[in-house]
C-alpha cells in the first residue's frame, strides 16, 4: 500500500481537526494554531489544506450552525474520518519508532 | 458589519466557490471579531483586507468551475465537429467564402502598409517632433501669389541672434539629384549623383541623431570639412576607416582642393523628403545686404520642447515688416513654420525638395482598404444569409428539441470563425509571398511588413476585429429571429426583410466596385494625355550624356574646346544627326531660377514672378523641335580662342523667351516683344541690357505635371553651363550600335571620365512614376474589389439557381426556352448594377473632378468614365454567373420534380 504522505502543516491541522471535534472549522484552527504554536498562519491557506484534506478523504465537513461574531453566516464543521485517523497514527507510530532509535541522550554541561 | 468594505464581499464571490463562499466569509469576519478585541480595530481590519486577498489563490479559484469547464469544452468540440461538417457539404460556397476573405484582407493589409509608410514619413531623428521648416509667401495686394519651401538666406542669422526659443537653426541649399558631386579619391574618379546639402555647421544639431561618426559641432565648422552618408563611404573608401580621409574636388579657381571627411551620417531612410548622400559647408558666398534679396535656403529650426510654433512665427512676421522698409524684396512676404513631419503629405510648394506624398491619396487609399473589406464581409453576410434557407430546417428542429439561442448563435459564430481562421491562414500566406514585391508594385520602397506606425495598425486592427464580429452575428441573428413552427410548416422563403437587406448589401458592393472601376479609367486617360498630348517637342532617339566638367577645374576655355572637339568628333558618326548642350535638358529641374530676374526697364520695381533660366546653344531649339512664334534662334557662336568678357559680345547680350515670360513682363504679343531690348540680371549681379531675339512657344520642361513657368533661354557660349549634351540619332541607327559609337568619341576626347548616358524618352517618362504607380495600385485593387464582388455574384446565382430550381424545372415544363430562363436569371442583376450605377455616377463625378483638379493640363470628365465601368461589371456579372445560370436552366426539368 502506498504511504500517504502529510507534509508537517497538514499533519497539524489534521491533528487539531481530531482535536478540536465539533469545533473544528476554519477560524477556530487558525487561532488555535496561533494560541498553540505561536505561529501566524493565514486564513485562506488553513483553508485550501482543509479542502486539500477533504479531497484526500481524510476529513468530511458538514454545514454547521451561524453565529453572531461571524454576521450570521454558518461554519462547515470538519470531522476527521478513519482514513484520517490512521494515517495520523501511523504517522506518530513512526516518527515514535524513528525516537527509539536516538541513544538516551542528555544535555551536559561541557 | 458595516465597518468591513463591501467590495471584499463580491471579490470573495468572484474568486470562491459557490458552496464555499459563506464559510470563508463567515470565517473571515469571526477571525476579524476576534482580532478587534486583541490588536485593535484598525489593524484588525487592514488584516481582515489582506486574508481577503490571500483568497486569491489557485488553491481556492480553481475549486471552481472545473467540472462546468469540462462540459463546455465537450460541447465546444462538438460545435466544431459540426461546423466542419456543414462547410464540408457546401465545399464552393466555403472556396468563395474563404476566397473572398482572405483576398480581402490581404488587399487591405497591404494598402495599411502602404498608408503607415507614406504615414511614417521623417520620424526618424531624436527630435523630429520639435523640427520645424520655415516656408516663405509672397503676397500681392494681399493675395497669396507663391509659397516657397526655401527662405532668404539671412534668416537662419536672424533666428539665431534673435530667438532664443530656437534651440538649433540650419539653412542649406540643395544641388539637384541629377547634379554628380565630383572628386578624386587614391586616383579614383567619382561622380556621385544623388545631390549634395551645402549648409551650415549647426546641420546636425538641428537634425539630431543622423550623425553617425564625428561630432555635431565640428563636423561641418571648416570650409575644407566633408559629411558623406554610410552607403557612399562603403562605395568610396570600402572597408578603410572613412574618418580623416582626404579626397580631391574641383574648385572654382582651377584648381583642386582638398576635402577630409569629418563625419559619417546616416543614409536618410526612404521615408524621408530629403535624400542627400554628400554634406558640405556653404562657402558664404552671399554679400552683405544680398541675404534678404534671394531666398533659396531651405531653412530649418528645432525649438525648444514647450515652445510654440505660432509664437515663432508672428515674431518672425513682425521682424519681417520691419526689415521690409529696408530691404524690398522683403515687402510684402511672410514666414511660417511647418512641422517637420507634415511636409511630406501637406506641402506643396514651391522648391520642395522632392516630389511629396499626396494627403489625398492616403485617405483614398484608406478607404479602398475599407471599402475592400466591407465588400468582402457583404459578401460573407449575403451568402450565409441566402444559404440559411437550407440550415433554416435544421435550426427550427434544434430550437424545438430545446437548444437555447445563445447556443445555436455560438455554433454559427464558431462555423464564422473557421471560415475566418481558414482566410487569415490563406492571407497570410498571400501576405508573405506579396510582401518581397509590394515595391514593384507600388514604387515604395517597402520589402518588408512595416510596423511603425502603431496608431495605425491598432485602428486597422480594431477595426477588422469589430467588422469581424458585427458580420458573424449578423446571419446569426437573422436565423434565430425565425419562427421555428413557421419555418417547419415551409413558410420559410427568401422573406422580403432579408432580400432588401441583401439587395442594399449587393448594389453597395457594386456601387463600390464601379467607383473603382472608374478610377482606374479617369488615371489612364489622364496619363495617357499627359504622355501624348503635350509633347510639343520630340524626345525619341535622343541620347543624353552628362558633362563630365561642368563643375571641374578645367579653364573655360579648354571646356569649351572639348566640347567642341567632341561635338566633332560625335558628328563623324553616321548614327548620330545633331548636338546640342544646354543646362537642363526636358524633364530635369532647372536650378537657375530667380526673382526680379527680368525687368522691361532698370527703375522697374521689385518683380516677384519667379523667372528660370536655361542656358543653350544654338542648336538647341532646332535640336528639340520647339517652334519659335516670333523671332529667330540664336547665332552660331564665333570661335572663341581665348575668354573674353562675355558683355563684350553682343552674341551674349540675346533673349529667348517663352509665352509666359513674355506676358509676364507684360507683353502682348509675342511679335510685340521680339527686338525690344530688357534688363535681364546675369551673373554679375546687376542688371545688363539684352534684346529678345525670338520668342518660344511655351512647353513643360521639368514635368507635365507642373505649371508652365516663364523661361529664359540665354546662349551658354563657351560658358560653363553646359551640364547636358543630347545627341540625337538617325532613327535608322540602332540604339546599341548608336551608343558604342558614342562612347568611341567619347573616350577619345575625355579619356579619364566615366561614360554615363541615358535615353531621353526613357528619362522624360519618370515623372510619370508616380502617377504609373498610382494607376497600377488603383488597378489591382480596383481588380481585386470587383473580383471580390464577381466571388459573391458567383455564389448567389449558386444558391438562387437551386433555390429556384423547382420554379425553373416547372416553367421548363410548361414550355420556357433555355434563353427565357437565363434571361429570368439574369435579370434581377442587370437591374441592380443599372442601380448602382444611378447612386455611383454623381460619386464618380465628384472624385474625377477632385483628382483631376490636381493637374494644369487635365482630360475633362467625360460620359466614357461612367458608361465603360458599367459594361464591365455587367460583363464580369453575366460570366459569373453564367455558368450555373445556363446549367439551371438546361438540366433535365424531370430530376428536380420527381423528388417531392
Amino acid at each position: 500500500m502506498r504511504r500517504e504522505f502529510l507534509n508537517d502543516f497538514e499533519e497539524l491541522i489534521l491533528t487539531l481537526v481530531a482535536a478540536l471535534r465539533e469545533n473544528a472549522y476554519g477560524a477556530a484552527i487558525t487561532i488555535e494554531i496561533e494560541q498553540w504554536l505561536g505561529r501566524k498562519v493565514t486564513l485562506s491557506a488553513v483553508h485550501v489544506i482543509l479542502y486539500r484534506l477533504e479531497d484526500k478523504g481524510y476529513i468530511k465537513s458538514t454545514v454547521g450552525g451561524a453565529t453572531k461574531e461571524r454576521g450570521g453566516r454558518r461554519k462547515r464543521i470538519y470531522s476527521i474520518t478513519n482514513a484520517g485517523l490512521a494515517v495520523l497514527r501511523s504517522m506518530k507510530e513512526t516518527r515514535t519508532e524513528i525516537w527509539k532509535l536516538v541513544p538516551l541522550l542528555k544535555i551536559v554541561n561541557s | 458589519m458595516k465597518s468591513l468594505p463591501a467590495w471584499s464581499e463580491r471579490l470573495l464571490r468572484a474568486i470562491c466557490p459557490d458552496e464555499l463562499y459563506e464559510q470563508i466569509e463567515g470565517d473571515l469576519i469571526e477571525i476579524y471579531n476576534y482580532e478587534v478585541k486583541t490588536i485593535g480595530k484598525r489593524k484588525a481590519k487592514l488584516r481582515f483586507i489582506l486574508a481577503c486577498f490571500r483568497f486569491v489563490r489557485p488553491g481556492i479559484f480553481l475549486r471552481n468551475k472545473f467540472s462546468w469547464n469540462i462540459n463546455s469544452i465537450d460541447i465546444i468540440f462538438n460545435y466544431f465537429k459540426i461546423a466542419c461538417r456543414h462547410l464540408m457539404n457546401s465545399k464552393t460556397f466555403l472556396l468563395i467564402n474563404v476566397t473572398g476573405l482572405a483576398v480581402g484582407i490581404t488587399a487591405s493589409f497591404l494598402i495599411i502598409q502602404y498608408v503607415s509608410f507614406e504615414m511614417s514619413y521623417d520620424r526618424f531623428y531624436t527630435n523630429s517632433e520639435n523640427i520645424y521648416r520655415v516656408g516663405l509667401e509672397r503676397y500681392k495686394n494681399n493675395e497669396l501669389q507663391t509659397s516657397s519651401a526655401t527662405n532668404f538666406a539671412g534668416l537662419k542669422e536672424l533666428i539665431h541672434e534673435n530667438f532664443p526659443e530656437v534651440d538649433a537653426v540650419t539653412g542649406f541649399y540643395k544641388t539637384p539629384a541629377n547634379t554628380g558631386v565630383f572628386f578624386r579619391y587614391n586616383g579614383k574618379i567619382f561622380n556621385e549623383l544623388g545631390g549634395e546639402l551645402k549648409t551650415d555647421s549647426t546641420f546636425f544639431k538641428v537634425f539630431v541623431g543622423m550623425l553617425l561618426k564625428g561630432h555635431a559641432a565640428a563636423a561641418l565648422r571648416e570650409r575644407h570639412c566633408m559629411v558623406v552618408s554610410e552607403s557612399m563611404a562603403k562605395k568610396i573608401f570600402g572597408d578603410e576607416e572613412p574618418m580623416g580621409q582626404h579626397i580631391q574636388m574641383p574648385n572654382d579657381d582651377g584648381g583642386e582642393s582638398e576635402r577630409v571627411i569629418t563625419g559619417i551620417f546616416k543614409d536618410f531612410p526612404p521615408n524621408s523628403h530629403m535624400h542627400a548622400n554628400f554634406v558640405m559647408p556653404l562657402e558664404p558666398f552671399i554679400k552683405d545686404g544680398d541675404e534678404w534679396s534671394q531666398a533659396f535656403l531651405h531653412t530649418y529650426v528645432s525649438l525648444k520642447e514647450d515652445d510654440h510654433p505660432a509664437m515663432v512665427t508672428n515674431r518672425l512676421n513682425q521682424f519681417y515688416q520691419e526689415m521690409a522698409v529696408k530691404y524690398p524684396e522683403m515687402k510684402e512676404t511672410k514666414s511660417f513654420l511647418q512641422p517637420l513631419t507634415s511636409i511630406h503629405l501637406s506641402s506643396h510648394m514651391g522648391d520642395e525638395l522632392e516630389v511629396n506624398g499626396s494627403k489625398d491619396l492616403v485617405y483614398i487609399a484608406a478607404a479602398i482598404a475599407f471599402i475592400i473589406l466591407i465588400i468582402a464581409w457583404i459578401n460573407y453576410i449575403n451568402l450565409e444569409t441566402a444559404r440559411f434557407a437550407i440550415r433554416a430546417r435544421e435550426v427550427s428542429v434544434r430550437r424545438i428539441i430545446g437548444s437555447a439561442k445563445s447556443d445555436l448563435a455560438l455554433q454559427f459564430l464558431i462555423e464564422y470563425f473557421c471560415v475566418l481562421a481558414l482566410a487569415i491562414a490563406l492571407a497570410t500566406s498571400l501576405i508573405t509571398f506579396i510582401v518581397p514585391r509590394f515595391s514593384y508594385l507600388t514604387g515604395i520602397p517597402i520589402d518588408s511588413i512595416q510596423w511603425s506606425q502603431p496608431s495605425i495598425w491598432l485602428i486597422a486592427f480594431a477595426v477588422v476585429v469589430v467588422g469581424s464580429i458585427l458580420v458573424g452575428i449578423y446571419p446569426a441573428i437573422f436565423l434565430l429571429r425565425l419562427n421555428p413552427v413557421a419555418t417547419l410548416k415551409g413558410k420559410f422563403g427568401n422573406t422580403s426583410n432579408g432580400r432588401t437587406i441583401r439587395k442594399t448589401l449587393i448594389i453597395t458592393q457594386f456601387s463600390a466596385s464601379l467607383i473603382l472601376i472608374a478610377c482606374v479609367l479617369v488615371m489612364r486617360s489622364q496619363l495617357d494625355f499627359m504622355q501624348t498630348i503635350d509633347k510639343k517637342f520630340n524626345v525619341d532617339h535622343v541620347v543624353t550624356l552628362r558633362n563630365p566638367t561642368a563643375y571641374s577645374s578645367e579653364a573655360v576655355v579648354e571646356k569649351h574646346a572639348a566640347y567642341r572637339t567632341l561635338e566633332n568628333k560625335l558628328m563623324e558618326n553616321a548614327s548620330v544627326q545633331m548636338v546640342t548642350s544646354s543646362s537642363a535638358i526636358p524633364g530635369t529641374e532647372i536650378g537657375f531660377t530667380y526673382v526680379n530676374l527680368l525687368k522691361r526697364n532698370v527703375h522697374d520695381p521689385y518683380n516677384p514672378t519667379r523667372f528660370k533660366t536655361l542656358f543653350v546653344d544654338d542648336n538647341y531649339i532646332p535640336f528639340y523641335g520647339f517652334k519659335l512664334l516670333a523671332g529667330r534662334n540664336f547665332d552660331p557662336p564665333r570661335p572663341v580662342q581665348k575668354w573674353i568678357n562675355p558683355w563684350d559680345d553682343e552674341n551674349w547680350l540675346t533673349l529667348i523667351l517663352n509665352e509666359s515670360a513674355i506676358h509676364a513682363l507684360g507683353f502682348n504679343s509675342p511679335e510685340e516683344a521680339v527686338d525690344k531690348i530688357v534688363e535681364f540680371k546675369n551673373f554679375e549681379d546687376h542688371f545688363q541690357k539684352h534684346r529678345i531675339i525670338g520668342v518660344v512657344e511655351d512647353y513643360h520642361h521639368e514635368a507635365v505635371k507642373k505649371e508652365i513657368f516663364p523661361m529664359i533661354f540665354s546662349p551658354n557660349y563657351g560658358s560653363f553651363q553646359q551640364v547636358y549634351y543630347s545627341i540625337r540619332l538617325n532613327s535608322a541607327s540602332s540604339r546599341g550600335q548608336a551608343v558604342d559609337d558614342i562612347r568611341k568619341s567619347w573616350t577619345a576626347v575625355f579619356p579619364n571620365k566615366p561614360f554615363e548616358y541615358s535615353f531621353l524618352d526613357e528619362y522624360y517618362d519618370q515623372q510619370f512614376k508616380s502617377e504609373r504607380y498610382t494607376k497600377r495600385i488603383f488597378f489591382v485593387f480596383a481588380g481585386i474589389a470587383v473580383f471580390i464582388g464577381c466571388l459573391g455574384i458567383l455564389g448567389m446565382t449558386l444558391f438562387e439557381a437551386s433555390a429556384r430550381q423547382k420554379e425553373i424545372s416547372i416553367r421548363k415544363v410548361l414550355g420556357a426556352s433555355v434563353a427565357s430562363l437565363i434571361g429570368l436569371l439574369s435579370v434581377d442583376n442587370v437591374r441592380l448594377i443599372l442601380l448602382s450605377a444611378i447612386i455611383a455616377a454623381p460619386l464618380i463625378y465628384c472624385i474625377a473632378q477632385k483628382w483631376l483638379s490636381n493637374y494644369p493640363m487635365r482630360i475633362d470628365v467625360s460620359p466614357m468614365f461612367f458608361v465603360i465601368p458599367v459594361g464591365i461589371l455587367l460583363l464580369l456579372v453575366a460570366f459569373a454567373s453564367s455558368f450555373q445560370t445556363i446549367n439551371a436552366a438546361s438540366t433535365n426539368p424531370i430530376d428536380h420534380l420527381k423528388n417531392e
